[in-house]
């Protein structure tokens, strides 16, 4: 037998050490065997050990107890709905006030019913005594029974079962005692006696009678259930436990005017109306629907919402969202189930035996049908007004006068209610996104063919925008968005097949555009789904073709335009510039049309101004690939803030004009910065910061605001470095990081807001090194590395984020040259030149070319401060060729000019090193050059201004004799 | 937070570990819990018998539609529901005990302690200790006397096969036995 080497060691009881593992070993053996072989065996494995075997035996022993024992086949939340149950059947004999328990009648979940009579009076007619659970709060209870008794002592009907009395016994648990009703269920009584059709809606009319003089009363029942309505002997009808439903709670200190629904009280989903189910406002027009219900059975013998057991959730879902099924419908045999209509357990709850009522059944057809389904709508606006008018109209049917309800109604489902509902079914479960996917399946599965499809269609498209919204915020629903969105897209896929009408196929370019925005559009903070959002834009834009050949409304346009450009942004951060453009171009020239047939609107204008900033971005935009057209870009950014600045005078305290007005103000400084037009920048971008600070003011919690105002902050700052003022810009840098760790903190997911913090950090950095506060420098270096590395390290496949890195290690690197310590520069450099050099070869992306050839400058310059200017030379010369190429394809932008005239520096530097000195100077004179076209054009920096002080006096070094 | 508030941000909380929303869950899940045992027990269900099992499977097995989720999610669901089961019961177990001490608690109930139940708080306790040498074993136990899966489940959540379940809580059974009978 092998036995298990020691691992963890218990200690018995008498301190002596025995080994777990074999304990649990070679009680499994022993358990194996038949019992009569189990003591040799424990003799032969233990040996010696007699500690072992005494646990052993022990146990044994125990498992024979254990396994004898009922207590061990339950759970405990059994034993705790067995200790209440107990508590019930022991009450039996008890006393409550003056009455003492006779019998126990019925239990359920408020408590127990007992038969009981007055201890001094044993003659005397027996009560009911309704003892509740000690689950309910006592005190509060009772606070709310005192407050109600006498309203409810007040309700003397000949159909309400009067409450004689309500306190409170010694112990603190509440009883209400009421008289005692001896009767059956109107479903037993209509059986028993062979009840047609227009018997049992004479025995209904009872019922409503009890229940609308209550309503007269100020008495809303809340728990209409077959349960509570007994018919005796007589054939009267007593209705028990009016208003009793309120006063019951389990929240400690719940007030007694509160109006909606204490959330254990109600225990009758199938009965509850859909407003109760979620737990709000609570009407009279809840016991209609109830009392609908209880009709719908009382006729047909089935459940309006299927007759067997259904999860809970199910069946809340299903009384807020299920239409039920027509009454007469039963009769030919289409129903949920298809059951036969006295199948046993047909009964919804209860062992309730409904009748079969076959026959009567097709009577219900028509009339019957209406007024029953009026009384069950989903919107309490919707049923009768008061349990009158249904009496009211039961009356009329049965003395054969046209009744007030109307079929053929459209069956009104309110996406709102649809929306809420989600957040009480997900209340009582747990999980959002299977819970909705759930809906999205009922929902599509059902109502294909009929004229319902409308109102499915409606209800989908709002279920999918709902919780579009609230998905996004979910932490580590991944999966669950997933099935989401695959659900979403196997719907619209489909729908689109058979889109028929404008409107539909609008709704379904919207649609599309909702989905491709869940799966993570470039512009949103989150990593998403590029791949899918593509594909989901690409077919929001096919449909929109779609759309515009048949329809040219502004809305149809609208529709066009969103979808053309969330297309463009999706193709944009995919690197497919050509697509953006013509995607964007669409999205312009369809929103112009718009504003031209509705000039006023203003949500279109916006929208435009966006787009126009988007153009610009794609012509131009400094920081991403971009076309190269450096001026085109700063026409549409001129276009862009303008139309923000006329939208802005026109309205002058609106918000979202506010916002797009200084964001397309900062794009227009930036495109600025790039023509070297920097005294027109620097106004744009001072004006830009002013009002993002004056938004701010009002919206000091706005996300978005404060990620525009570290931006721009971050822009002033890398301003200010190159106009020399160092120490301006470290003060705007600083904030700038500020905010942005306080975005962090606050979505530590975010993966926008970390790689702006770590660009931010670098930035600082260097605004610090120039300065000269050195160390501090390289401190912030160092957390904008690790802030980028952790970054690239959780999203390996984000070719943004790797960037990223390389941009800050070359700056570290930069920082370790200042610092005097090439070696650690040199690691940096390396890297960063790794990474941005990888794709060097793309002449398309200006972008990536100036990173490249800047890190390749920073990788010469250290090989520089290493004595190596061999190992320089390559660089250089590569940079510098990078570098002139891209300069001499876009001339006029004043960066790629002052990159250029750098890496000739550079170049010049290091071939004086290397004593290579004609070609040196004229490097230095070609940079020289280059920084004075930049003078000439008003564009030169007081950065570059120093520079080319300083190649100029290093030309001049350069040893005569050429 | 009041109930109709986001159960999102609820979740978003949880997950965070922020343990008044756990309580605050606790209490409404507890509340759920009794609905739906009262709703079972109140002749909603058929013939007026007792199914706890399909309480706790509806609760928050279907309740959330597990088979929705895959696996992964699925056991740890299933782990984090069980344990704030317990705590529930446990504490409730508690509060009824202190109750009973202190004449609060109605007679009736109190002395309603049936023979044929085992000592919650107790089998807790128990449970603790032997969590210290057996853990896999204290994880099917809990699985099993709070959270109420049956064998099958408990072998698919916990990724083992049945033999080793119905072994590891035979042994277990055993082992808290003569832990409690001990302390008794």
């Amino acid at each position: 037998m092998a036995l298990r080497a020691r691992m963890a060691a218990e200690e018995d009881g008498r301190g002596r050490v025995t080994n777990t593992d074999r304990l649990h070993e070679l009680f499994a053996h022993a358990t194996d065997l038949p019992p009569e072989r189990r003591a040799q065996f424990l003799a032969s494995a233990c040996g010696d050990d007699r500690a072992l075997f005494d646990e052993l035996q022990g146990l044994l022993a125990a498992d024979e107890v254990a396994m004898a024992d009922e207590a061990w086949q339950r759970s405990a939340l059994r034993n705790q709905v067995l200790a209440e149950q107990h508590a019930a059947d022991s009450a039996v004999g008890e006393m409550v006030g003056p009455y003492r328990l006779v019998e126990l009648v019925g239990s359920g979940g408020m408590g127990s019913v007992y038969r009981a009579v007055r201890a001094d009076n044993e003659m005397e007619m027996s009560v009911a005594v309704k003892l509740m659970k000690a689950a309910f709060h006592s005190q509060d209870v009772i606070a709310r029974f005192r407050a109600e008794r006498q309203i409810l002592a007040n309700l003397q009907h000949p159909h309400i079962a009067r409450i004689l009395d309500a306190g409170a016994r010694a112990d603190g648990l509440p009883y209400l005692v009421m008289e005692f009703v001896d009767g059956v269920s109107p479903y037993e009584y209509c059986r028993r006696n062979n009840f047609g059709i227009r018997q049992r809606l004479g025995l209904f009319l009872q019922i409503c009678s009890a229940v609308h003089y209550a309503h007269q009363n100020m008495v809303i029942h809340r728990d209409l259930k077959p349960a509570n309505i007994l018919v005796t002997a007589e054939g009267t009808v007593k209705l028990l436990d009016f208003g009793i439903a309120k006063m019951l709670t389990l929240e400690p200190g719940a007030a007694s005017g509160d109006v909606t629904e204490p959330l254990m009280a109600r225990m009758t989903i199938r009965y509850s109306s859909p407003e109760q189910v979620r737990g709000e406002l609570v009407t009279t027009a809840s016991d209609v629907y109830s009392l609908g219900v209880i009709l719908y059975e009382l006729l047909t013998g089935h459940s309006p919402y299927g007759d067997g057991e259904r999860p809970i959730h199910e069946l809340m879902t299903a009384v807020c969202a299920e239409e039920p099924v027509r009454p007469s419908a039963l009769a030919q045999g289409r129903t949920r189930n298809s059951a036969r209509p006295d199948r046993g357990e047909a009964t919804g709850g209860g062992g309730r035996n409904l009748a079969s009522t076959g026959p009567a059944v097709r009577a219900l057809k028509g009339d019957l049908d209406n007024i029953i389904l009026k009384a069950l709508r989903k919107a309490p606006g919707e049923r009768y007004a008061s349990v009158a008018q249904f009496a009211d109209d039961i009356g009329r049917y049965l003395e054969g006068r046209p009744v007030q309800a109307r079929g053929d109604a459209p069956l009104y489902l309110a996406a709102k209610f649809i929306r809420r509902n989600l957040a009480m079914v997900v209340a009582v479960g747990l999980l959002v996104g299977s819970l909705i996917g759930g809906l999205v399946e009922v929902t599509l599965a059902r109502g294909r063919a009929e004229r319902r499809f409308n109102e499915l269609r409606q209800l989908a498209h709002s279920v999918m925008f709902s919780y579009a919204d609230g998905i996004d915020r979910l932490p580590g629903a991944t999966p669950v968005r997933a099935q989401m969105v695959k659900d979403a897209l196997n719907y619209l896929d489909n729908l689109s097949k058979d889109a028929d009408t404008p409107q539909l196929q609008r709704e379904i370019v919207d649609a599309y555009i909702r989905v491709s925005n869940v799966q993570g559009n470039e512009y949103e903070n989150n990593l998403g789904d590029t791949a899918g959002a593509l594909a989901s834009s690409r077919k929001a834009a096919a449909s929109a073709e779609k759309l515009l050949k048949e329809d040219q409304t502004p809305e149809a346009l609208n529709s066009a335009a969103e979808a053309f450009s969330t297309f463009g942004d999706l193709l944009f951060s995919t690197g497919d510039l050509a697509g953006t453009d013509r995607a964007y171009q669409r999205s312009v020239s369809l929103r112009r049309e718009i504003a031209a047939k509705s000039p006023g609107d203003l949500d279109n204008s916006l929208a435009l101004a966006t787009c126009l900033k988007h153009m610009g971005d794609l012509y131009g935009g400094y920081g991403w690939s971009n076309l190269g057209k450096t001026a085109e870009a700063l026409t549409w950014y001129q276009q862009s803030s303008a139309l923000a600045e006329k939208m802005a005078a026109e309205f002058p305290g609106n918000i979202a004009v506010a916002k797009v007005r200084f964001k397309s103000l900062m794009q227009l400084s930036s495109g600025e910065t790039t023509m070297g037009l920097r005294t027109e920048a620097t106004r744009d971008l001072g004006e830009t910061l002013r009002q993002i600070e004056s938004v701010w003011a009002g919206l000091p919690e706005d996300t978005n605001v404060k990620v525009e105002l570290a931006n721009t902050e971050s822009r002033l700052g890398q301003m200010l470095i190159d106009d020399r003022d160092a120490v301006g810009a470290v003060s705007h840098l600083a904030h700038a990081v500020d905010l942005m760790k306080g975005l962090r903190g606050a979505d530590p997911g975010n993966a926008a807001y970390r790689r702006r913090e770590s660009l931010m950090e670098s930035q600082w950095a260097t605004a610090l090194r120039e300065t000269g506060r050195i160390p501090d420098s390289l401190a912030h270096n160092e957390r904008a590395v690790s802030l980028a590395e952790a970054l690239h390290h959780d999203a390996p496949a984000s070719a943004d984020y790797r960037i990223n890195v390389g941009v800050i290690e070359r700056n570290a690197a930069e920082g370790y040259l200042a610092a005097g310590d090439p070696g650690a520069a040199l690691t940096h450099a390396r890297r960063a030149e790794t990474i941005l050099c990888r794709d060097a070869a793309n002449a398309s992306d200006p972008y990536m070319q100036a990173n490249c050839d800047r890190s390749l400058v920073t990788v010469g310059n250290t090989h520089l401060a290493l004595n190596q200017a061999a190992d320089a030379a390559p660089s250089f010369r590569e940079a510098e060729k990078i570098a002139s190429t891209r300069s001499q394809i876009e001339p006029l932008n004043a960066i790629f000019r002052s990159d250029w005239a750098r890496a000739e520096a550079a170049l010049a530097a290091g071939l004086v090193k290397t004593r290579e000195y004609p070609e040196a100077s004229a490097l230095y004179e070609a940079a020289v050059k280059n920084w004075s076209l930049l003078r000439q054009t008003n564009s030169l920096t007081a950065e570059d201004a120093r520079r080319a002080e300083d190649e100029g006096r290093a030309a001049a070094a350069i040893p005569a004799g050429r | 937070m009041e109930l109709g508030e986001s159960v999102t941000e609820w979740l978003q909380l949880w997950r965070d570990g922020d343990e008044q929303a756990m309580g605050r869950v606790a209490e409404l899940v507890y509340r759920d819990l009794r609905r739906l045992a009262a709703y079972h027990l109140n002749g909603e269900s058929q013939a007026n018998t007792l199914q706890p099992t399909a309480l706790v499977h509806e609760a928050y097995l279907r309740v959330a539609q597990i088979r929705k989720i895959d696996w992964q999610d699925r056991g740890h669901f299933i782990a984090m529901v069980t344990s704030l089961m317990r705590r529930i019961l446990v504490d409730h177990a508690r509060a009824r005990k202190a109750a009973k001490r202190d004449g609060s608690l109605a007679p009736e109930i109190a002395a309603s302690h049936d023979p044929r139940q085992l000592d919650t708080l107790a089998l807790d306790q128990a449970l603790e200790r032997m969590a210290e040498h057996y853990p896999r074993c204290a994880r099917i136990v809990e699985f099993r006397f709070f959270g109420d899966l049956e064998f099958q489940e408990i072998a698919e959540v916990m990724e083992l096969s049945l033999t080793t379940v119905e072994r590891e809580w035979r042994f277990a059974r055993a082992w808290l036995q003569k832990k409690m009978a001990g302390a008794a």
